[in-house]
């Protein structure tokens, strides 16, 4: 005991201020995760809500790109055709 | 009053005991805290932490996705859209007010719910409605009925509906494979929903989160052998050739018979899988795949395959069909008319019963049984589809003369669509036989094949069976314009009460294109088509023309045949 640098009187006055200060420290880094905690949760309902958007963009895209319609639009709007055999030309690699 | 004066000493004792008794109680105090708050024995701090969280902390499922399944160009074909489901708690639902503005709001009838609510009553979970819209969920909810919440699932949809429907199956309401693909790669598809502690206040909601306890693991994404643009125009030509020819059902499957693949397959009849609520199961079957049928004349190619392997026969042999009919037992076969010395290549072109029953009689009927075990006939093909028949080769135990025969004619066994194309795709493969795949493969790292015919036969048969199509052959409805094409048709008479039926049929037809590098094998069955071309030749080899030439142009395959081809051969493949 008598290795102690500072004096009883100092060593308890440095050991309380150091309780203090870290239990400021819980009260700060609750806060903190509470903070964290509800922007998870914003972001997980943002991610959700991103998620219904992309499938059912998804689903949009593939409703508008059906061949059927594709194919119908070539033909009856755009009055194409397969070209007959007789147009065609290959070319070899 | 030197009484009054005098001061009363108390007893020491009694100070003593005071003390005591008040130290005691303190000790018992902190006694007691330190059982209910150091101590794990009996209800100590354990029993107590336990007891506390039971009341707060709430284990929540995170729910995941299933695997999306996409056809080989990565196009979705069903898909996992989040939806809501509205629960209530009955015993905080069940006396409001607003009950029948709930119901209204959620076009439910209200004598129902209440009665429903009085059923539950005494439960805290109950369904309202399941898998609602997010942003109709979200209103009804935002109004704070009291006890009605809503729970995150996924709803399965797929874009390309009926066209895809028999071969991807159904999920059940719980998100869960029960058919097809759906069901075949349920593990794979299916998601591990992972697990989050939380403490919840008197509202349900999350105030502290103890963090994920299990990660949730989505389901993967299932890349199919399909090719969603050939599935769609083989499904509108077999739709067509259903009402052309009034037929009950049908299939078409066209596989790649370099990798194994199926590129497309469909059915008739139909059914639209978006719509849970008018389910007709009748058209759910992938009849290609499940359904067994005596392919007929279709065998006729592997009676051809037992007969060039036996060394009495190649394809220029002349066979004498004269007077056109041939007893066997008890029956008579016919021919159409009396071909005369025919060639055994012009023996399957006709489709003639009576060349075809003396090679078989030549050949013996162990040689053709053989080959069809070669063929995987009576075998299933590997695709792992739920409900995939294998069909029946016969087994018996003592062989009469017409059965004999009748097995190079292909009666008296069954096999079902995807086994006949199976078969053919061994031909277009140089006789070798891969297992038969519903999933992308990488062509660089294919299954190893099995050899199980030689070459030469391979490319003989096809030979044969390019001049079916070709003029004077049976089949050619059959042909391509701009490619050549080879196939067999076949007729059969259905089996009914009492045997073979005299006014009901099915027509088959399995081809190969193009010829000059075979790779596309398209099996087409139609099930009693009316009127007079009910034989494959009219009824099934039309369709095969009309999906083969989508095939081609889809699969960007060189035309080989006509003027182009000349035009091609002449330039020397340069323009």
């Amino acid at each position: 005991m008598s290795q102690l640098p500072l004096s009883p009187a100092a060593t308890i006055v440095f050991l309380s201020a150091g309780l203090l200060v870290s239990a400021l420290a819980v009260v700060a880094s609750t806060h903190h995760v509470r903070e964290g905690y509800a922007r998870l949760q914003d972001l997980e309902l943002r991610r959700w809500e991103l998620q219904e958007q992309y499938t059912r963009l998804l689903l949009e895209v593939n409703t508008w790109a059906a061949p059927h319609r594709i194919s119908q639009i070539a033909s009856e709007t755009l009055s194409m055709q397969v070209p007959d055999l007789s147009l065609s030309q290959v070319i070899e690699e | 009053m030197t009484r009054a004066k005098q001061t009363y000493r108390l007893p020491r004792w009694r100070f003593v005991v005071i003390c005591l008794g008040l130290t005691a109680l303190a000790a018992t105090l902190v006694g007691r805290l330190i059982l209910l708050q150091v101590t794990d024995g009996g209800q100590g701090a354990v029993f107590l932490r336990e007891q506390g969280a039971l009341r707060t902390v709430r284990t929540a499922e995170i729910p995941v996705y299933r695997g999306l399944i996409e056809d080989r160009n990565g196009t979705p074909l069903a898909v996992s859209s989040p939806v809501v489901s509205l629960w209530a708690n009955p015993q905080q639902l069940k006396d409001s007010p607003r009950l029948d503005d709930l119901a209204a709001r959620l076009s439910l009838d209200a004598a129902a719910l209440s009665d429903k609510l009085r059923f539950y009553g005494d439960k805290q979970f109950m369904y309202l409605a399941r898998h609602q819209t997010p942003e109709f969920a979200r209103q009804v909810l935002r109004e704070n009925f009291p006890g009605v919440r809503g729970e995150r699932e996924y709803r399965r949809y797929y874009p390309a509906g009926e066209v895809t429907a028999q071969l991807l199956g159904l999920t059940n309401v719980d998100g869960h494979g029960i058919a097809g693909v759906e069901l075949a790669f349920e593990d794979w598809l299916q998601g591990v929903p992972g697990k989050k502690r939380f403490i919840k206040d008197l509202h349900g909601d999350a105030v502290r989160d103890f963090g994920v306890i299990e990660e949730p693991r989505p389901g993967k994404a299932l890349a199919l052998s399909l090719d969603l643009r050939l599935q769609y125009a083989q499904h509108r030509e077999l739709q067509r050739a259903m009402k052309e020819t009034g037929a009950a059902a049908g299939s078409a499957i066209t596989l790649d018979a370099w990798t194994g693949e199926v590129l497309a397959v469909s059915n008739y009849p139909v059914f639209n899988p978006n719509s849970r609520e008018a389910l007709d199961f009748s058209g759910a079957r992938n009849r290609a795949l499940t359904d067994a049928y005596e392919p007929g004349s279709t065998i006729k190619t592997l009676t051809l395959v037992a007969a060039l392997e036996s060394g009495q026969f190649h394809i220029d042999s002349i066979v004498d069909t004269t007077p056109g009919r041939i007893r066997v037992g008890a029956k008579m076969l016919h021919d159409p008319r009396d071909y005369g010395e025919i060639s055994v290549s012009t023996v399957i072109e006709k489709s003639s019963q009576v060349g075809v029953t003396k090679i078989a009689q030549a050949v013996g009927h162990e040689a053709i049984l053989d080959v069809l075990y070669r063929f995987g006939l009576g075998e299933s093909t590997g695709t792992g589809f739920p409900g995939e028949r294998a069909g029946q080769l016969p087994d018996l135990a003592r062989w009469s003369d017409i059965e004999k025969v009748t097995l190079a004619f292909g009666y008296g066994l069954t096999a079902t669509p995807i086994q006949l194309a199976r078969a053919y795709a061994i031909l277009a493969n140089g006789g070798i036989r891969r297992p038969l795949t519903l999933l992308r493969q990488d062509p660089d790292a294919l299954p190893a094949g099995q050899q199980v015919i030689e070459p030469e036969v391979a490319r003989d048969v096809l030979e044969v069976l390019d001049r079916v199509t070709e003029q004077g052959g049976t089949a050619t409805l059959a042909q391509v314009p701009g490619f050549s094409v080879g196939g067999k048709t076949g007729t059969v008479h259905k089996v009914g009460a009492g045997g073979y039926l005299d006014d009901q049929y099915v027509a088959l037809f399995v081809g190969v294109a193009p010829m000059s590098a075979p790779r596309y094998v398209t099996a087409i069955l139609i099930d009693q088509p009316r009127g007079d071309h009910y034989g494959g030749g009219l009824a099934a080899a039309p369709v095969y023309s009309r999906i083969t030439e989508e095939v081609l142009r889809i699969r960007n395959a060189q035309p080989d045949q006509s003027e182009l081809g000349a035009l091609l051969a002449a330039s020397g493949g340069r323009q």
